[in-house]
């Protein structure tokens, strides 16, 4: 039985994994081994659902382990506002079912009569800052709590750009705030595919802003006019990732970090050994013990 | 750098109809490196459609074959059904789609099939009425209201669509009958008298009413059992009181 405090339980600063239906009942009969995800992810568009199978097994693993929400489909960045049918499933959910945070991404995925399942992006301009802002705020004063937005992954980039990439989302956080999932894999693949800096990048994210981080693979395209990375989260995470992660977390202290994979799922036991790589650079800092971002330093430390 | 939604309307058509539909000076960089960054987002989009109708109608898969299969569902897309909402729901319309082709009614009937079991897995949770909630009084037992499970439903059973589920022991069966009453989805077969109660529970009715239908072209002997499979499966639950 999940209690009140359930409902406003941060993530802990340990590595999860993204929970996935062929896992559930393995995750929950390992419990209690040394080696186990500290919380888990789930994709709530999964569970948008009265009840079910589904529904069922969420339930269970929430009532034992913190669950993070990273929706995918809110489409912040559509210019005609966030999918408001998706927004009120969401709701739904997270009245249901404990939600120790709350994620979309910063792109849009639908028109008014498409919906596309990918996230596209979205140019840095003044005109996109205030869609997005208002489009963060709704969904915080809907859900009542402020909510992480994930930098994207890219393979465009828009000309005219005002800002680059952290700055918009700093100015975001500012605007709303709402903090920041920091998806490392997310900067490979765009230096990659755009050309931006990745530890120029990492440098210029406040960690203060930063809820939670996300590690995961890519698949890289070798083409004529370069390589083409693609953003499948479909195989271990690469080394380069795993360099500018211990850096960036040597650096802000530990943050609750997933191991994202949604395509060619490894066994269980797998994925977990690969959260087990991140928990231990988690654990080799100093301030690990002590939670170095506390209850009420962190970002969603209050309310919206 | 047209507006933000003249931006989006842009690239929602080159994703659909091709790149022909940006604007040059959309986005910055190589063209060759535009055009593949959005082949790549169309593949993305095309792809995750595809799998989702995939997963949603696999005894369908099964019975038409991969390539058929494909061709298909690439039509349905095409023609912009089940776009506008989730993945997960993208193929509701599927069945009637492929009947309004012109496709076989064995074939429509595994696709409904198919729907009816994603929507038993989603199904709102309900409690089935079990053996030990008939009452022993019989006057209690035929006032009984009785109503469908909203996790269950019946599909005449074809040979098209035994081959497709590879229940190949179901052969003498009149239906199939779906059902969730608690944490899985279960399949069962059914036999004539008990898929005709099925049809007669298309509307609530008491116990004894149910009796009293399945009188008219079932022996006595045959009801109670019909009523008893169909109560087994947890294909039932309580109507409500007239």
């Amino acid at each position: 039985m999940t209690t009140l405090a359930d409902h406003v339980r941060a993530l802990p600063p340990r590595a999860g994994i993204g929970l996935k239906p062929q896992h559930y009942a393995l995750l929950l009969d390992g419990l209690s081994d040394a080696v186990r995800p500290f919380w888990v992810e789930i994709h709530p568009q999964n569970y948008f659902r009265d009840g079910g199978v589904s529904r069922h097994w969420l339930e269970r693993v929430a009532d034992a382990l913190p669950v993070s929400f990273h929706s995918t489909g809110l489409s912040l960045g559509s210019a005609g506002g966030p999918d408001m049918a998706q927004l009120d499933w969401l709701a739904r959910l997270i009245d249901a079912v404990p939600a120790s945070s709350v994620s979309d991404h910063i792109s849009w995925s639908r028109t008014a009569h498409e919906y596309f399942p990918d996230l596209l992006p979205i140019p840095y301009i003044q005109a996109s800052l205030d869609q997005m802002a208002a489009s963060v705020g709704q969904v915080q004063d809907r859900l009542k709590r402020r909510i992480l937005v994930e930098n994207p992954s890219r393979m465009l980039a828009y000309q005219g750009d005002s800002w680059e990439e952290p700055e918009f989302i700093a100015r975001l956080c500012a605007a709303t705030g709402c903090g920041l999932l920091l998806d490392i894999n997310n900067i490979v693949v765009s230096a990659t595919n755009i050309g931006i800096d990745a530890q120029a990048y990492l440098d210029a994210i406040d960690p203060v802003l930063v809820g939670e981080i996300h590690l995961a693979g890519h698949a890289v395209e070798q083409h004529d006019v370069g390589p083409l990375a693609i953003d499948d989260h479909g195989s271990a995470v690469g080394e380069i990732c795993w360099a500018l992660y211990t850096d960036y977390i040597g650096r802000a202290g530990p943050i609750p970090t997933l191991i994202e994979r949604d395509n060619d799922v490894p066994a269980y036991d797998v994925l977990v050994a690969e959260a087990q790589r991140a928990d231990h650079v988690l654990c080799a800092t100093k301030e690990c013990a002590d939670h170095v971002l506390t209850a009420t330093e962190h970002c969603l430390a209050s309310a919206a | 750098m047209p507006a933000l939604r003249e931006a989006q309307t842009y690239v929602a058509c080159a994703l659909r109809d091709g790149p022909m539909a940006l604007p040059g000076a959309l986005f910055a960089g190589d063209a060759r490196r535009i055009l593949l960054a959005m082949a790549a987002h169309a593949n993305t989009i095309s792809h995750g459609r595809l799998v989702a109708l995939e997963d949603s109608f696999t005894a369908t898969r099964r019975a038409l074959g991969e390539a058929a299969f494909n061709q298909l569902t690439r039509a349905y897309i095409e023609a912009g059904l089940g776009l506008d909402g989730q993945l997960n729901d993208i193929g509701h319309a599927f069945p009637d789609w492929l009947e309004a082709q012109g496709q076989g009614a064995a074939l429509v009937a595994i696709a409904r099939f198919d729907l009816a079991f994603l929507r038993a897995h989603h199904c709102r949770d309900a409690a089935a009425l079990t053996l030990s909630d008939l009452p022993d009084d019989a006057d209690a037992l035929m006032a009984l209201p009785l109503a469908r499970h909203p996790a269950a439903s019946a599909h005449a059973l074809t040979p098209i669509l035994l081959d497709a589920i590879e229940q190949p022991d179901w052969s003498g069966k009149a239906a199939i009958l779906i059902t969730r009453p608690d944490v899985a989805v279960r399949l069962f077969p059914l036999g004539v008298a008990a898929h005709d109660a099925w049809g007669v529970l298309a509307e609530p009715v008491t116990f004894a009413e149910l009796c009293a239908n399945l009188g008219v072209t079932h022996d006595d002997a045959a009801i109670i059992p019909a009523i008893i499979e169909l109560v087994r499966a947890g294909a039932l639950q309580l109507g409500t009181q007239p």
